[in-house]
Order: C-alpha cells, then sequence, then structure tokens
C-alpha cells in the first residue's frame, strides 16, 4: 500500500514535527492545566445549588467557557493573529499557536474539572462542615482526596483534545505532527508516506498518554480504598 | 499566579528572542507545492551569494498579513488579484515582483471529446461543475467562453459571474463547489464535466495526467495575469537580496526543475 521508508529529509522532519508537537502539547498543557483547574473549581463549587452558592461568578465564567468551546477552532486562530502581533509582535508560529491552544485547552479542562468535582459524593460537604474544615482544609482534605482520580481522567481527555487540535496549527505557521500529515503529506503530490508516517506516531502518542493517564488514576483510586 | 506570570513571560522572552535572532536572513512565505520545493532548490545556491533563506511555512490565506507587517520580506503564494483584494481591504502596499509560473487552468472530460472541427459537443443541459470562490469562477467562465461553450456579456472578464453569462446554447448547468470538492463532485458525476485545475485533480481524485483535459485554458494577455508570482512589499521591492533572490527564481535550474516536475500542472512564467 505504501512504503514506510521515508527520506533522510523527510525523516528529520518528522523528528522536528514531533518535537514541536510535543512542546506545543507541554506549554499549552500547563498552561490550561493552571487555568482550567481554577476555574472548574469554582464552577463545581460556585455554581447553582452547590455549596457555595456564589451565581453570579459561575454564571459569567460558564459562559465564557462555552462561547470559546463554540468558536470553530480555526476561526479562533485566525482571530488570534491580529491580538498576537499587537501583544507580542509577532503572528505567526509559535506565539499565536499556543495562545489559541491555550485558550481553547482552558475551556476543556474546566468542563471536565467541574464534572470530576461534581461526581464526588456531596455529603463531603455536610462531613467537612461537621468537622469544622476551613474552606483550604476541605479542598485539600476532601474534595482532592476525592476527586484526584476523576480529575486525572480528565486532564486526561483533555490533553488528548489538545493533541487533536495541535494538528490544526499549522495553519497559522505552528509546525507539527498536523503540518506533515497534512501539508507536506497530503497536500503534497507523493506526501502519502509522510502522511501516514505521521498519523502513526501520532496514535502511539494519544495511546500512551491515555495508558498512563488510566494506569495513574487507577492506582490513586486503589490507595483511596485502602 | 505569580509563579504562571513569570513563567509565560519568560517564555515570550525566549520565543521573541528566537524571532529576533538572524536579522540578515531573507523570510520567504511559502505554502503549498512547489514553492518550498522550489525554494529548496536555490537555498545552497543564494547562500553562496551570502544570503540566508528562511522559509515560513502557514496557510496561505493568512501569509499576507506577516509580509505587511514587516515580519517576513516576501511569498510565494498568490496571482495579483489575491494579492489586490488584501490590498483593498487592508490598504496595503504589495507588489508583485515576479510572475514565477502560469496554473494550468482546464475544462475535463472522460467522456466527452472535441471533434476535427475543434467543437465540444456536450449534450443539452449537462452539468458542469466550477469553482465557487470570487478568482476562479470567473476564470473558469473565460474558459468556457474560450472553449465556446457560452457567452458572457460585453465587458466581463476577471469579475464574471453566472449573472453575467450572455448566451448558453446548451443549456448548461452551473455547479459551484470549493476547489477541492469541484474535483469531487466530476469524480461522483461519472466524470462528465469540470473545470479545475490539474493539481487540485491529482489531490483529490488522483488524476495526475492530461488524459482528460478537452480544453486548456489559453495562455494570452488575459489569462497571463494568473501566474503565481512571487510578491513583496513596495519599499522593500528594490532591496538588493531581494533581486539577487528574483534571480537565482527565474534560473534556467528553476524553470527546468518546473518542467520536469510539475510540467502537468503548470508553465514557467519566466525567461
Amino acid at each position: 500500500m505504501f512504503n514506510l521508508l521515508l527520506s533522510p529529509v523527510d525523516t528529520q522532519r518528522v523528528i522536528d514535527a514531533t518535537i514541536d508537537t510535543i512542546v506545543l502539547l507541554l506549554v499549552s498543557g500547563i498552561i490550561s492545566l493552571v487555568l482550567g483547574t481554577i476555574t472548574g473549581f469554582i464552577l463545581a463549587l460556585y455554581g447553582k445549588n452547590r455549596p457555595h452558592e456564589k451565581k453570579w461568578v459561575a454564571y459569567t465564567l460558564s459562559v465564557l467557557v462555552s462561547v470559546i468551546r463554540s468558536i470553530p477552532f480555526i476561526l479562533l486562530m485566525v482571530i488570534i493573529v491580529p491580538i498576537s502581533f499587537r501583544m507580542f509582535g509577532t503572528s505567526i508560529g509559535f506565539i499565536p499557536s499556543i495562545i489559541s491552544l491555550s485558550i481553547i485547552g482552558f475551556a476543556t479542562v474546566s468542563r471536565q474539572v467541574e464534572q470530576a468535582i461534581a461526581d464526588i459524593n456531596p455529603q463531603i460537604y455536610d462531613l467537612s462542615k461537621s468537622l469544622g474544615a476551613n474552606q483550604f482544609q476541605l479542598f485539600r482534605h476532601f474534595i482532592y482526596v476525592e476527586a484526584k482520580a476523576g480529575l486525572i481522567l480528565g486532564y486526561t481527555t483533555s490533553l488528548i483534545s489538545l493533541l487533536a487540535y495541535s494538528t490544526v496549527v499549522f495553519i497559522v505557521g505552528g509546525g507539527g505532527l498536523g503540518y506533515t500529515a497534512i501539508q507536506l503529506g497530503y497536500y503534497t503530490p507523493n506526501g502519502q508516506e509522510i502522511m501516514w508516517v505521521s498519523t502513526i506516531i501520532m496514535i502511539i502518542m494519544v495511546q500512551i498518554i491515555q495508558i498512563l493517564g488510566s494506569m495513574l488514576a487507577r492506582y490513586l483510586d486503589k490507595k483511596k480504598r485502602n | 499566579m505569580k509563579k504562571l506570570w513569570i513563567f509565560v513571560s519568560l517564555l515570550s522572552i525566549w520565543a521573541l528572542s528566537g524571532c529576533q535572532q538572524g536579522a540578515d536572513t531573507l523570510k520567504i512565505g511559502v505554502n503549498f507545492y512547489p514553492m518550498p520545493q522550489i525554494v529548496e532548490l536555490i537555498e545552497a545556491d543564494l547562500l553562496a551569494d551570502g544570503i540566508k533563506v528562511e522559509m515560513v511555512n502557514m496557510d496561505y490565506n493568512l501569509l499576507n498579513t506577516p509580509l505587511n507587517n514587516k515580519e517576513i520580506d516576501g511569498n510565494l503564494i498568490q496571482h495579483q488579484y489575491f494579492m489586490q483584494f488584501f490590498n483593498n481591504a487592508n490598504n496595503a502596499n504589495l507588489v508583485v515582483a515576479q510572475p514565477v509560473y502560469h496554473s494550468i487552468f482546464s475544462l475535463y472530460s472522460a467522456v466527452y471529446e472535441v471533434d476535427s472541427e475543434n467543437n465540444i459537443n456536450v449534450e443539452d443541459g449537462e452539468t458542469v461543475y466550477l469553482p465557487e470562490d470570487v478568482v476562479n469562477l470567473p476564470r473558469a467562465l473565460l474558459l468556457l467562453q474560450s472553449a465556446g461553450l457560452i457567452t458572457l456579456k460585453e465587458g466581463k472578464t476577471v469579475t464574471a459571474t453566472l449573472d453575467d453569462i450572455e448566451s448558453n446554447p446548451k443549456n448548461l448547468k452551473f455547479e459551484l463547489k470549493s476547489l477541492l470538492l469541484t474535483a469531487h463532485a466530476y469524480n461522483d458525476a461519472g466524470r462528465r464535466l469540470a473545470v479545475m485545475y490539474p493539481s487540485y485533480a491529482k489531490t483529490a481524485i488522483d488524476l495526475g495526467d492530461d488524459s482528460e483535459f478537452l480544453f486548456k485554458e489559453p495562455l494570452n494577455e488575459l489569462t497571463a495575469t494568473y501566474a503565481i508570482s512571487f510578491v513583496t512589499r513596495e519599499d522593500n521591492r528594490q532591496d538588493p537580496r531581494i533581486v539577487k533572490f528574483i534571480e537565482h527564481l527565474t534560473s534556467p535550474k528553476v524553470k527546468q526543475w518546473i518542467l520536469d516536475n510539475y510540467g502537468w500542472a503548470a508553465i514557467p512564467a519566466f525567461e
């Protein structure tokens, strides 16, 4: 069907693209993890009928997250281009890619974290109150402990979504495996091999993330039970 | 949170310092085959002349923005009409510095043939698939006019739309699709009639030869204006490095390469 022997030049390109993708994923992953986790907590604790109701805060954030998730990602990137130029003086490549990936990642992580916390047994809030725990202790000794496994699974899902989104950033010059698979592969005559090799690397990356995430979540779950 | 800001600012400093390095490199925007390959071909020769070329590869729809912002020095992605759209919309001063190749534009069919008197006898009411965008649709209509299938209203050329069709003796039905989908639609309909670029025909339905060319766009003064060109800004058009770049871009070596590797879809636009 296709010959998986790439030329040395193409091999180097795929290696570079893999590194690009990993860097994009790490940087945008860290940013969206931090911001998304904070927002997810706010959504889950301050929302309607939640333990600490602060409706307006949660409602505003919830609308923001939904709006971000509604914008087609390619459009989001194109919107970011002039903003990126005004803020950082660059409208191509790494910076606009990271900004748009972080924005969409933040929205994805927020919802996953919200879900993970909403899923835990609501009795812990009464329990923590009766034990006289303050807000920080509630978080540290109750919510965090209970939701750990769910959070890890949520992060895993978000990271895989980010990996999928990162395949499109070649449109703004961000490189990565999407660039080798689509621009150098699909859009180029005789690009079949590099297209498939890039895709296979993507499959392997998703598998690694998923397996590690599931293992960690299972381990934390066991630890909690004992 | 504070740590995050420190991290983000460090990151941007690092990224920006990456952008600043190599102020003496010539940055050229490229996107689709064969432009990146052509620049690669002359990279070494330019280096021998003391010019380091760096390619910026991103979606061609966005590549005029960095050129206008002076982040890159030129791009190899467009013909003058596409450039004009950008200039008008952004009050920019991009200029065509050097045409590189003429894409072959052709009427395709696996069903019909041209008879001995150069007539194309298509069935009455046949559907023809055309690209829908504002640049390629007029070009396709002009091609149909050259092929004798329709006539356009007096004076309508590169801005023609379906409303400007004066006569349509074969009662052709026009189906508009995006460039890539035109080829798919043509294939799905039994490869009867469509106007498209060979490069898209190859990408979409793996039709990489001229076996189904029914009528090729004649190269004349009007169609020559569609040449895919090297575009710069007005202010750096005379930059000695740009002049040197054009010199290499129009070398016999490049011409031969286009003929050998892309001859099925393009004609070099320089001597």
